[in-house]
């Protein structure tokens, strides 16, 4: 047990003597406030103003430099939800997440499972590989992913003109088929580690007498997973789950350097497609529009929480039709 | 046949090891492959610019090249952003951990009053875009007088880290068990004593993970600190330097490699020596 | 565990205590290891100092890097007192940092001016310093004739910046000349035999692809990021339209995508160049600098590049110095358009910031001087604007004088309404998609199977935003007539006489 110096007299006595409200109010919730409040000072002015600052933007045209002064109201909004390519992106915005996060977090968690089996010998070792950090910079990753698919792809396509599966070499990421598929194979692996080490992090929350004591009892590796794991993953999993999904939908840097959303817009994301407008790449001869990008996002954020509050009022509905049914 | 003390028949002990020895492979695989990428990185640090395009996946370069190192050293002014980096890293590291983590336990353990609010609050500022224009963040913190200071570069990207990394400590507290909080709470400890000697390292796998995600992304991270850095250029941490060689129509990718392996392999020193320590402290903190 | 909790605590403090030490050290300047232009060291107000001084240099050349190094030695040995530190700066934010660091007082006392914003909005932004007291009539002079026009660099009477690059196509073709000796496409002293029109350019590659029997293609080039393929559209620059980036035509003032049968041609013969296997085939996979290692390696044998493919060369392939440079090729037996420039030109600026203008003159003279001109040239680093510095024998290898021989008779002067009439630049269509990238991209994989249907629709939107954007301007009380944009007299293979 954790040692603890005692102190006097700190029991509360629930019923009692009714002090002075904001006393008590204090008393009870003050630290707790306390420990918001580094929070607040950082994300207030640092996030939660430039998102304010954004939003303003969207009402005009602007070129990012100076202050904007062509004031257009709605009609960035109005352009962007009537523009095809627009929603283009954001399908295969949702088709990147609604592919990747499944595989990617079902193996994340298997492998995760395998390396908090205590009987892994040198499981240190392997924690330590997956551990390392692969990350280097944004563009050092995209170069080389790209520069290895390429030739991995070269040596592929002989492979399969061997074979004869193929008449001609495939061109991965300048097919309009195939483009947005490798990004999500590349994708998959980008980002595992990170799932994999939160995973890892969950597991290791789970006591181990918990597991020993299911196994005394005859539970299979499989019950164990299933009435053990699951329920006490199912917080942080949920976190996981969440920030996966987000982070997914928001991918960028991936898209930018494989193909720039390429071809022919078959696999360009919202971020890509943002991109386009809020800077002006040096070799696009266009304006930048950091208005119209801002309005883009925006409305991207809006429609991405509308749908996930309709999923949860969906669940919710569901949870409450199951258990009238069973009730 | 081998036989056990409990009088059950035992597989021989090497057919026994076969399943264990297909995991390993197995991992160790894995890991090669996931791996790979970097240890690509680590040959292309060797190898001729030509080189680089044409030698395909290869991890064995034609011939030792310094050049690249002295390249990324001199005109990367490695020396001078290596110490830059470290502050801002080790700082915002730091940071994100405690003030994360310290919201994270409040909303996960206590019902304060306004909790949903600033729960719904923060995940909804994971789904707006926070702009893409830095001119108000700068306006700001010109407003302040830390422009050009690493006080500015720390400040802004331990903020735009703060709402993820306590969603991160939320869901982990929450899975934590109540007894020992409980217990030490009727024991008459105050509300910073949980937080500190008991939420925090019960967390201590999630804080290892923070910190580790953390780390690396504030050491590779290149548009903060060159905007917040501009007026002057000795501030400036080893991404920016790497961007020197980063040309309108062709880039300096060996430089840039020997630049990256160069910043990692002390990254990943320190994290292979502290990483023992989080494994031993970890499997006590359980027990206990 | 109670002493590890207390290190998280700790160490939190102490990198407070180290980190606020460090800022408060580097504010005040004391910290830096590169001298810097300390407050007070260096008057500001006329009559040089006699303290040594730094001013700072901004640009975005990372290949042209070291011969602007070499620059700033030599004015260095020159001037004792002056020391000039560079900075290369990315190319895709240098804007947005100018303006970042002119907003947090900081700008660079020299700089490179970007193309964006316009340059009439940076100095209204306050970013330029007028250079009027320095540049006299006597230093104007040793420019050529039209180097400084109102509207272009001279902006209500006062002098911002003078011309620096020479006028020159900035994309030439290049030849790999062991691939066309493979072919027989030499003459009889052994020189290759550059195609000039376009059907040559399908003949050649038809040769050398059967010739390579499959190790080689005769085009390649890469598209990864997006501008390649409208560089192998620039084929249109030498063959009727006056701007074959944006089609925009200043004869009738629209944009011309598919009212100029050029274009539709060009992909025409382009396609058929595809369907019949003679270019690379995964060029939408690799990027423009992996593909001209390729054409050093000799995958393919023709290339679109600028003069930068040349000292990229001299990195990756050094010991490729087998190829021709030669100007793009046209669609008939000569070219009927050519690169056009017209008067004036921008290069470096001077900070309005500065606080060592004098000093800033000094070093953006010295750039701008006709000695340092022959020193580009002699580098490799391409034309200057002065004539003296552009002479063939300054060319230090047979490709580099190739590409000065194009750079020197492939443009012609161009009108510039937008000199008399500088409201011109205040209308900005608005950007729409599919953009000419897009629809080069969707044409080459077949994704876009009507080409003339896709061009049309492009020139129709464009043409729409354009009328948009007068309207607009007009409407905010800024004169915009749609008249200004036509000069139906302009003859494309001549210099244009502004009048």
């Amino acid at each position: 047990m954790v040692p603890l110096a005692a102190r006097a007299g700190q029991v509360s006595l629930g019923s009692g003597i009714r002090r002075a409200s904001p006393y008590r109010f204090l008393r009870r919730h003050g630290w707790s406030y306390l420990f918001l409040i580094p929070l607040f000072a950082l994300v207030l002015p640092f996030v939660v103003y430039p998102l304010i600052a954004s939003v303003e933007i969207t009402l005009y045209d602007w070129d990012g430099i100076g202050h904007p002064t062509r004031y257009v109201g709605l009609d960035n909004f109005a352009r962007v939800i009537h523009d095809p390519l627009f929603w283009n992106a954001f399908a295969h915005t949702f088709e990147y997440a609604g592919v990747l996060v499944p595989i990617q977090l079902t193996l994340a968690l298997a492998l995760a499972l395998v390396l908090n089996n205590p009987r892994l010998r040198g499981a240190a070792v392997y924690r330590a590989i997956y551990f390392a950090p692969v990350v280097t910079s944004a563009a050092l990753v995209g170069i080389v992913v790209s520069l290895l698919l390429t030739s991995v792809g070269q040596s592929l396509n002989h492979a399969l003109l061997q074979l004869g599966l193929v008449r001609e070499p495939v061109d991965w990421l300048g097919s309009p088929t195939l483009a947005l598929p490798t990004i999500i194979a590349v994708g998959i692996w980008h980002t595992f580690g990170y799932n994999l080490v939160y995973f890892l992090a969950g597991l290791q929350s789970i006591p181990r007498e918990l597991f020993e004591a299911a196994a005394v009892d005859g539970a299979n590796a499989w019950q164990r997973f299933r009435y053990i794991t699951v329920p006490m993953l199912r917080e942080v999993g949920a976190v996981i789950l969440f920030l996966a999904i987000l982070g997914s939908l928001q991918v960028f840097d991936l898209v930018l350097v494989m193909t720039g959303g390429g071809p022919y817009y078959a696999s360009e994301v919202v971020s890509t497609y943002i991109y386009r407008f809020a800077f002006t790449p040096a070799a696009v001869q266009a304006e930048a529009n950091v208005g119209y990008a801002s309005a883009a996002a925006f409305l991207m954020g809006l429609l991405v929480m509308g749908l996930t509050a309709l999923q949860f009022l969906a669940a919710g509905v569901l949870r409450r039709q199951r258990a009238e049914a069973a009730g | 046949m081998a036989v056990s003390l409990v009088g059950r028949r035992v597989p021989d002990r090497p057919l026994r090891r076969l399943p264990m020895l297909l995991v390993h492979l197995f991992l160790i695989g894995l890991g090669f492959l996931y791996l790979y990428p970097f240890l690509w990185v680590l040959a292309s640090s060797f190898k001729s610019p030509g080189e680089f395009f044409e030698a395909g996946p290869s991890l064995i370069p034609a011939a030792l090249r310094w050049d690249n190192y002295r390249d990324a050293w001199n005109i990367g002014h490695f020396s001078t952003y290596f110490l830059n980096t470290v502050i801002v890293a080790v700082s915002v590291t730091s940071l994100v951990i405690l003030i994360s983590s310290m919201a994270g336990f409040v909303l996960a353990r206590t019902a304060v009053p306004g909790r949903t609010v600033i729960l719904g609050g923060m995940v909804a500022l994971m789904f707006l875009p926070g702009g893409y224009t830095i001119i108000p963040t700068f306006e700001l913190v010109q407003k302040l007088g830390l422009l050009n200071t690493l006080w500015a570069v720390i400040l802004v990207q331990a903020a735009g880290a703060l709402v993820f990394n306590a969603l991160l400590f939320l869901g982990y507290f929450l899975t934590i068990g109540r007894e020992i909080e409980e217990a030490a709470r009727v024991d008459g400890a105050s509300f910073p004593r949980i937080y500190a000697q008991i939420m925090l390292p019960l967390a201590r796998p999630m804080v290892a993970t923070v910190a580790l995600f953390q780390f690396m992304t504030n050491w590779n991270s290149f548009w903060i600190p060159l905007v917040f850095t501009l007026g002057n250029p000795a501030l400036r941490t080893l991404a920016v330097g790497m961007y020197a060689f980063v040309g309108e129509n062709s880039t300096g990718w060996t430089a840039i490699c020997a630049g990256a392996v160069m910043s990692i392999l002390p990254i990943m020193l320190v994290f292979f020596l502290l990483q023992r320590h989080f494994i031993e402290a970890v499997a006590g903190a359980i027990k206990g | 565990m109670f002493r590890t909790t207390r290190r998280h605590v700790l160490r939190a403090a102490l990198v407070g205590v180290v980190g606020t030490a460090i800022a408060a050290c580097t504010r005040a300047g004391s910290f830096s290891p590169v001298p810097s232009a300390a407050p007070g060291s260096a008057s500001s107000t006329g009559g040089k100092s006699a303290a040594p001084v730094t001013i700072t240099h901004w640009d975005w050349w990372v290949t042209q890097g070291p011969t602007i190094d070499q620059e700033i030695r030599l004015f260095q040995e020159k001037y004792p007192r002056v020391t000039v530190r560079k900075t290369t700066q990315v190319t895709d934010q240098y804007p947005s940092l100018l303006q970042l660091a002119v907003k947090g007082g900081t700008a660079p006392d020299v700089f490179l001016i970007p193309g964006t914003p316009d340059l009439i909005e940076q100095i209204g932004q306050g970013w330029l310093r007028s250079l009027d007291q320095w540049a006299t009539a006597e230093w104007r002079a040793t420019f050529p004739p039209q180097s400084f026009a109102e509207g272009s660099n001279i902006f209500q009477g006062k002098l911002y910046t003078a011309p620096f690059d020479g006028p020159s196509p900035w994309l030439q073709l290049y030849l790999n000349d062991r691939l066309f000796r493979q072919a027989g496409l030499v003459d009889a002293r052994g020189n290759v035999q550059a195609p000039r029109t376009w059907a040559e350019v399908s003949a050649a590659a038809r040769a050398i692809t059967r010739a390579a029997k499959g190790d080689a293609f005769g085009w390649g080039f890469g598209d990864k990021q997006k501008f390649v393929l409208p560089w192998q559209m620039m084929m249109c620059q030498t063959s009727g339209t006056p701007d074959a980036q944006t089609s925009f035509d200043l004869r009738t003032g629209t944009y011309t995508w598919a009212s100029n049968p050029v274009f539709l041609d060009w992909i025409t013969f382009f396609m058929g160049m595809k369907r019949d296997g003679l270019i690379v085939p995964d060029v939408m996979s690799i990027d423009d600098e992996t593909a001209r290692v390729h054409f050093a390696s000799g995958r393919f044998a023709m290339l679109i590049g600028g003069v930068w493919v040349q000292s990229g060369w001299t990195k990756t392939n050094p010991n490729f110095t087998e190829y021709t440079v030669v100007g793009l090729p046209h669609e008939g037996p000569v070219p009927t358009s050519y690169f056009y420039r017209t008067p004036g030109g921008v290069g470096f600026g001077i900070a309005s910031q500065t606080k060592l203008p004098d000093e800033a003159w000094l070093w953006f003279s010295w750039l701008n001087s006709k000695e340092a001109a022959i020193r580009w040239v002699q580098a490799g680093q391409g034309v200057r604007v002065f004539p003296e510095a552009n002479k063939l024998e300054y060319a230090r290898t047979k490709p580099y004088r190739e590409y000065m021989q194009v750079a020197l008779e492939g443009t012609r002067l161009a009108p510039a309404p937008n000199l008399r009439h500088p409201t011109m630049d205040q209308v900005k269509p608005q950007q729409t998609l599919p953009d000419i990238q897009g629809i080069l991209e969707g044409i080459y994989t077949g994704q876009i199977s009507d080409w003339k249907g896709a061009l049309l629709d492009l020139q129709n939107r464009q043409n729409a935003a354009f009328a948009a954007a007068i309207k607009d301007a007009q409407s905010r009380g800024i004169a915009a007539d749609p008249a200004w944009w036509r000069v139906p007299d302009w003859n494309l293979t001549r210099d244009y006489v502004q009048i």
